[in-house]
């Protein structure tokens, strides 16, 4: 056996030494050579190709700085149209923080209708705005006194920093709320490496002392409770967002993680960290970064943060869904506790505070309260119109500065009334929740500045924007464009020519016969032209419509500013012409200016990072309508709020605020709009449903409870219209369209070209002819 | 909206019209200030040597005229007298932006004063003067049909404001001689 078996032993020694002696050979010696290589170039292939990878993601992050966009700034001046609770509002928006003791730029003491503010500095391109301590004092929607508390004196005007509403990639569309490292509350660094990755300033980039200590700890808890990957290795993490568990991929991030250490130094990856990580999901999107993580959570900046509500965001790094404060409270505040314990326990706040902070409760903001997507629709428009403007390597040059005319409060008054007349209105017709949609926008008369946009119900949802893409049909909307087409033909047209309203047959290009028909389903005869218009009539509008010609109308709507493209058919006269509420805004606009035509402008100024105007947007007017017509229209179209189909808004607003306007209803009463303004806002609202159902409502059902409650809220006044030289006011008996007096119970007063007023009386009142050239009012009621 | 691409480029609108009409219109500009200057004004219109209309009564081409150099409370009423038929007095407020403004075009900066016109028309959009002022400044740049629209927005806005509407026909008349219309 022994023989036999070292034999064996021998023999399979001399195979082993045959097989080495193989091996040797310089044939297998060169193919090992060669594979090694191989593996090694494959290797060192893959490590570029995962340094590629990886800083490809980080530069792309880390260089863009994105844009800064600011709403408008809130200016101060006696006599202002605002009130002491829009005031806080505002400060509100701009982050002030109300103390018994302002003492720094940024706070204020409010008591009663009396602020005390100190405002921030500010560099606008015109010039720099100090900070002041300044004593502010309302009446009712007054503001009353404004005087600097240092030296004592009144201020004519103070200009407030604009309101950051967002940090922008002007080309691409992704939202983010980026910080920069030092704008972060040190104790979130400190926070995130006491509780992430302890070695994180001195490990490069993979930390087997961190796994050590995640190892023990977790055998100590007998679960998982901390991890080992280093902040480093969660950044790459995130950037390709996988939540594949393989070894294959742990070496990846290892690599990429080592890769990112020897490129970049410590800080820029703390930054990336910050910007990058994952807080938390809301619908669709996810919620990346502390900045917009605070925003989501709070519903404030990072730089607000106190202790507590730092230790929750860091604390819920570790899972966003298990720890999310919204869904799960307990298990966070649990979780923050504990941060707030290693915090204390690694000398990073000291025991009081600790203790102080674990008392506080969550106070996380309810989800529909946290507007992180702050006013999407509007920042929709401004890109398109950066895009329309600008050239693109303009806008991808870092850290512009754009300065949009978004007024803060009338944006939020609108998404307010928007929503909530939506819900009322749906209710009412029994619809399903949220079915019914609808748009608005708000434009200051005379700078076409666009105050506000809402594109939906839901305005913190940036997805269909009906406020810029539903082209839907304008109905009675048409109608101001056809009168005001004939009232330039001043020597054949007045306010009380009479249209026939009778029965209306057209045939039309194909042969079709159409017989349009009133809302009311009635004719009413004989009709002026200014209660035409008023109360909407579609017959008298259609035959005075092919009597002025529908080449001629179009020209007036170009004119007014409307750029599609218009088909001369017949049922133009009674609105199957679709467009947006923006172009409807356009075209309204030209009309509440007077005639003079400005386009609608989201933007004043894009700067530079040096602060130098890339371009601006200046204030631009074009006198395109004649002012005598366009008087004259407005008055018919005050007309249609006092008596015609626009009364409702009176439910509304204040008796003495003077409004024009004009419903609008498609057919079938799929669509519900409505077009008004004051003497310095227009409002465009449309109601109706994504897919074009009937919404089951007209303009005056629908669109213009919206528009009624925006300016019942909003600061407005009426219009100081003055009255053209050519331009007479007369007093008209609304039954015999002659002249009256203003004994006449059936009296009105209407703006006529001089010259062209009837000069027979009407014996009412007592036959006195009345002429004087006030304002449009109706001396009696009917 | 196309025709806003052509508006915000108002801003390097300098090299829009031809240089020889900018030079002109400086020229022009230089001379009404001039004659506002130092000629005291007479009742009636002049007609200058090269046949220019020159309204001296009324005619302020400096669009800050109203505005002192350095006066925090206001003392401008007594500056000019009041117009015959005042609509709504300027407010201090505006008067304080128009003083900034005054001092954006003396530094040099007429873009700026433009745009602190433009921050007063915020806040008074139906005060004819600034819109008058913004037109003057406008002309001053040699952005021709930017001025006579703003001349003409400011016209509509002061009905029986006689003064306010002779100096913004001027200005009118102007870019017209200057277009070659």
């Amino acid at each position: 056996m022994s023989k036999r078996r070292t034999h064996r032993r021998r023999s399979s020694r001399k195979n082993s030494n045959r097989w080495l002696a193989k091996l040797l050979k310089w044939q297998n010696l060169k193919k090992i050579l060669i594979a090694t290589s191989v593996l090694f170039t494959v290797s060192a292939v893959y490590v570029v190709y995962l340094d590629f990878q990886i800083r490809s993601q980080f530069e792309g992050k880390r260089w863009a700085i994105p844009a800064k966009v600011y709403a408008r700034p809130l200016e101060l001046y006696p006599q202002a149209r605002l009130n002491a609770d829009q005031f806080e509002n505002e400060l509100q928006v701009l982050a002030y923080h109300r103390s018994m003791n302002p003492d720094r730029p940024g706070s204020y003491f409010r008591k009663g209708n009396n602020f005390r503010v100190i405002s921030r500095s500010f560099t606008f391109w015109d010039g720099s705005e100090p900070s002041i301590t300044m004593q502010v004092r309302f009446i009712g929607n007054t503001l009353e006194d404004l005087y600097d508390v240092n030296s004592r004196t009144p201020l004519p005007i103070v200009r407030f920093d604009p309101a950051i509403i967002g940090r922008i990639y002007p080309s691409h569309t992704e939202d983010r709320v980026l910080v920069k490292l030092d704008e972060v509350p040190p104790l979130l660094v400190k926070a995130l490496i006491a509780v992430e990755d302890r070695d994180f300033y001195v490990h490069s980039g993979v930390s087997l002392r961190g796994i050590a200590r995640a190892f023990i700890a977790n055998i100590r808890a007998g679960s998982t409770v901390q991890g080992g990957s280093t902040l480093t290795q969660q950044l790459v993490k995130n950037f390709f967002l996988s939540n594949e568990r393989s070894l294959w991929r742990k070496v990846n991030e290892a690599i990429m993680a080592l890769l990112l250490e020897w490129h970049y130094d410590k800080n820029e990856i703390m930054e990336a960290y910050i910007n990058e990580i994952f807080l938390g999901q809301d619908g669709k999107r996810s919620i990346h970064g502390f900045g917009l993580a605070s925003r989501f959570y709070f519903e404030k900046p990072l730089h607000k943060l106190r202790t507590d509500e730092i230790a929750l965001l860091v604390g819920i790094v570790k899972g966003p869904s298990y720890y999310s404060p919204r869904r799960s409270p307990e298990r966070a505040l649990e979780r923050r506790n504990l941060v707030l314990d290693m915090l204390v326990g690694q000398g990073e706040i000291n025991q009081a505070e600790g203790e102080s902070a674990k008392g506080e409760p969550l106070t996380v903001v309810p989800l529909e309260k946290s507007n992180i997507t702050s006013y999407p629709a509007f920042m929709d428009l401004m890109r398109r119109q950066l895009r329309r403007d600008y050239k693109e390597e303009d806008l991808n040059s870092e850290g512009l500065q754009i300065f949009t005319t978004l007024d803060p409060l009338v944006q939020l008054e609108s998404e307010k009334a928007l929503s909530k007349w939506l819900n009322r209105l749906g209710k009412s017709k029994d619809m399903p929740d949220s079915e019914l949609q609808g748009a608005s926008i708000v434009v200051s008369v005379d700078g076409g500045e666009v105050l506000s946009v809402v594109g939906g119900r839901n305005p913190q949802f940036a997805g269909f924007n009906r406020a810029l893409d539903a082209v839907r049909p304008i109905g009675s909307l048409i109608k101001p464009a056809v009168y005001l087409t004939a009232l330039q033909q001043s020597e054949k047209y007045t306010l009380v020519s009479l249209l026939d309203d009778g029965p209306l047959t057209l045939e039309l290009e194909n042969g079709d016969q159409w017989q349009p028909e009133n809302f009311d389903k009635e004719f009413h005869g004989m009709v002026p032209i200014y209660k035409a218009l008023s109360n909407s009539y579609n017959l008298s509008t259609t035959r005075l419509g092919l009597e002025v010609g529908l080449p001629s109308i179009i020209h007036t709507l170009r004119l007014l500013g409307v750029e599609k493209e218009i088909k001369p058919y017949p049922s133009l006269l009674l609105g199957s012409l679709a467009l947006a509420p923006v172009e409807v805004a356009q075209m309204y606009h030209t009309l509440a200016a007077g005639g003079f035509r400005t386009p609608l402008r989201a933007i004043r100024d894009v700067l530079t990072a040096q602060g130098q105007p890339l371009q601006r947007y200046p204030l631009s007017v074009e006198k395109v309508i004649d002012a005598e017509s366009v008087y004259l229209l407005n008055a018919a179209l005050r007309e249609t709020t006092r008596r015609g189909t626009g009364q409702g808004v009176y439910r509304f607003v204040p008796p003495d605020l003077t409004v024009s306007g004009k419903t609008g209803t498609s057919n079938d009463l799929r669509d519900s709009w409505f077009a008004g303004y004051t003497g310095d806002k227009l409002g465009i609202v449309w109601v109706g449903m994504d897919d074009n159902r009937p919404a089951e409502l007209t303009g005056s059902q629908g669109a213009l409870k919206v528009w009624g409650e925006i300016f019942q809220t909003v600061n407005t006044d009426s219009a100081i219209d003055t009255t053209p030289s050519t331009i007479e006011m007369v007093t008209i008996d609304t039954e015999t369209q002659l002249l009256a007096s203003s004994g006449c119970d059936t009296a009105l007063q209407l703006p006529f070209v001089k010259g062209t007023a009837p000069v027979e009386q009407s014996g009412c009142g007592g036959g006195v002819m009345e002429r004087s050239s006030g304002w449009l009012e109706r001396l009696f009621k009917r | 909206m196309s025709n806003s691409k052509r508006d915000t480029s108002a801003f390097n609108a300098c090299s829009q019209p031809s240089e020889l009409k900018v030079l002109l219109a400086i020229f022009l500009v230089l001379l009404l200030i001039h004659g506002c200057a130092t000629v005291a004004p007479p009742t009636s219109p002049t007609v200058k040597d090269d046949g220019i209309e020159v309204r001296e009564e009324g005619v302020e081409i400096d669009p800050f005229y109203q505005v002192p150099d350095a006066d925090p409370e206001g003392t401008y009423s007594s500056v000019r007298p009041a117009p015959q038929i005042s609509s709504k007095p300027t407010s201090g407020t505006v008067l304080a932006l128009l003083s900034q403004a005054k001092e954006q075009e003396k530094a040099g900066n007429p873009e700026k004063a433009a745009a602190v016109l433009e921050r007063a028309l915020r806040i008074e959009p139906k005060n004819p003067q600034l819109w008058y002022r913004l037109a003057l400044l406008r002309l001053q740049q040699g952005q021709l049909d930017l001025a006579r629209s703003l001349a003409a927005k400011s016209s509509a806005l002061a009905q029986g404001d006689e003064d306010l509407q002779v100096k913004n026909r001027t200005i009118i008349e102007q870019v017209d001689l200057l277009q070659g219309r």
